[in-house]
């Protein structure tokens, strides 16, 4: 059973990942707690003692009523690991420390899609991401498909996405596509016959099969990332490794309103 | 509901007779169908006229549906030489054919009088959208109707559905007409949200419809996905989305499309759409 962090504020973001979790709990086995980061202004965090340790109580109360509200707000079916984990802090430096201390398998959390692709290249080259000990799944849509697309191919990896989806999804009903993407500036999504894409699937789908993960389909693709984008929103989310930075995936994926699973090793 | 089929003489306007029997038959809504003509140039208007009836009622479920037409429909000549039809089932079906000078006008008059909630009516394809003979037709409707409008454009159906939510004062119906769209053509919903400087513009309130939609959709098994937009890349966005699908935009009061939106940018749009443009009022 898969390890997995969740983190929930109140908004629009994080009531679709949670509903989102919520569905995939129902295909696989995954046991999810919950973490939620109340920030502090500076000029709020004053005195020592007795007056410091109530103004933490009340910053975690008032943490824990967030989440409440939350939960209540969007009735979820799925149970939880445990009591939500409510930190006082800097969001990015919380969040890391838990995932180092518990041990988790995977982070999760929302992120609204936006056009702009700035937005997800800030995202995953921030300190969060990059320094994660676990891969992290951005829910950026609720995307009912038991199928996951893998993008390969452009740099991107093959071995964090099989190790990965090896804990997540073993032993479920979901299946898994291979899909090699290239850039090229036509209207519509192209599939091609390239020998050079056909090696790069054909080695990838060993690295699954050495997992013992069968994979269903392959595509080589070639269009626009935009176009690649409204390709990928047919799966329940896109799987990759995680790029240092931009790159034609990279904006593939940020181009995608479907939720994106960053993989690590 | 009201819906007013404005049609003429053309192909455009008899291929829209699927999707408009379709709607009409899905919301069980009161069925107008407007045949606009210039009295010389139109040869046989009762055949017309009878293949109009035919296909919208073959369409709209003949027997099964909401409209009671029979097979051998007499039309009534009235004074000033228009043809009329009209017929009760548990909904109106009321067929009139007009000589108008000034089609347009003819068009938001007889919505205005019969309180229509929605204009249907087609377009040629391509890089423009227009009535033959008669310059900016769709769009003049488009504009000044107050009514929701939808041009079809003589061409393939929309694979996806882009709606433009940018206020929370959304009625039941026009949400009802978007899942007509999505479920006529079996296509998927884009729902796109404007994000200013201080966040989703209409904040809470259209975070929480858009929500309620996205959840809506997913409970019926339907593709639905939320997106956001940079507001000061409307534009460019709009543009791009014409090529993808059908874009249904609000353009009610409170909506800041229609602080932002020009009539050069609704033009633009109609004139643009590979698809079909609908227009939410």
């Amino acid at each position: 059973m898969a390890k997995a962090l969740l983190y929930l504020d109140e908004n629009l973001a994080s009531s679709i990942a949670l509903r989102y979790v919520d569905y995939l709990n129902s295909l696989l086995e995954i046991e999810t707690f919950i973490i939620h980061v109340v920030e502090p202004d500076e000029k709020e965090q004053a005195g020592t003692g007795w007056v410091r340790r109530t103004w933490e109580t009340g910053m975690l109360e008032s943490g824990q009523a967030t989440i409440s509200r939350l939960l209540k707000t969007e009735k979820v079916k799925c149970s939880f690991g445990g009591p939500p984990i409510i930190k006082i802090g800097d969001k990015e430096r919380e969040i890391l420390q838990e995932l180092r201390v518990g041990a988790y398998d995977i982070f999760i959390e929302g992120h609204l899609p936006i056009s702009k692709s700035d937005d997800f290249f800030e995202l995953i080259e921030s300190d969060l991401y990059q320094n994660a000990p676990c891969s992290i799944l951005c829910v950026k849509n609720l995307s009912v498909s038991k199928t996951i697309g893998v993008l390969v191919g452009n740099g991107v990896q093959p071995e964090p996405v099989a190790f990965t989806l090896d804990k997540l999804i073993k032993n479920s009903e979901m299946e898994i596509e291979l899909i090699h993407y290239s850039f090229k500036d036509v209207d519509t999504l192209e599939f091609v016959n390239s020998q050079e894409a056909e090696l790069i699937l054909k080695k990838s789908k060993e690295s699954f099969l050495q997992k013992g993960l069968n994979i269903s389909n392959s595509h080589a693709v070639t269009g626009t990332s935009e176009a690649l984008g409204d390709f990928l929103i047919n799966y329940a989310f896109v799987a990759c490794s995680l790029m240092p930075s931009k790159s034609i995936i990279s904006e593939a994926l940020a181009q995608s309103p479907n939720s994106v699973l960053l993989c690590k090793d | 509901m009201r819906i007013l089929g404005a049609l003429d003489e053309n192909s455009y306007s008899f291929n829209i007779l699927k999707d408009l029997a379709l709607l009409c038959s899905n919301t069980w809504a009161d069925i107008t169908l407007l045949v606009l003509s210039d009295k010389k140039e139109l040869k046989e208007p009762e055949k017309l006229l009878k293949e109009y009836v035919q296909n919208f009622y073959q369409f709209a479920g003949e027997k099964e549906g909401p409209y009671k037409i029979p097979k051998d429909f007499k039309l009534t000549k009235t004074t000033n030489g228009e043809l009329i039809f009209r017929t009760k089932g548990i909904k109106e079906f009321i067929l009139k054919l007009i000589f108008a000078k000034d089609p347009s006008k003819e068009i938001l008059k007889q919505a205005k009088e019969l309180e229509a909630d929605l204009i249907v009516l087609g377009c040629s394809k391509g890089m423009d959208c227009q009535w033959k003979g008669i310059v900016g037709l769709p769009h003049k409707v488009a504009r000044d109707a107050n009514c929701s409008v939808l041009i079809i454009k003589e061409s393939t159906a929309p694979k996806q559905i882009i709606s433009f939510l940018d206020q929370s004062n959304v009625s039941q119906e026009s949400l009802e007409l978007i899942n007509q769209m999505v479920t006529i053509h079996d296509a998927g919903l884009k729902i796109v949200g404007l994000m200013g400087e201080k966040g989703v513009v209409g904040k809470d309130n259209v975070e929480k419809k858009m929500l309620e939609i996205l959840y809506y959709y997913n409970e019926k098994g339907m593709k639905a996905w939320i997106t956001f937009i940079d507001k000061n890349e409307i534009e460019e966005y709009i543009a791009r989305a014409t090529g993808e699908g059908m874009v249904a935009l609000w353009m009610g009061k409170k909506s800041f499309f229609s602080k932002i939106f020009s009539t050069n940018l609704l033009i633009k749009l109609i004139e643009h759409a590979k698809s079909s443009v609908l227009i939410l009022r």
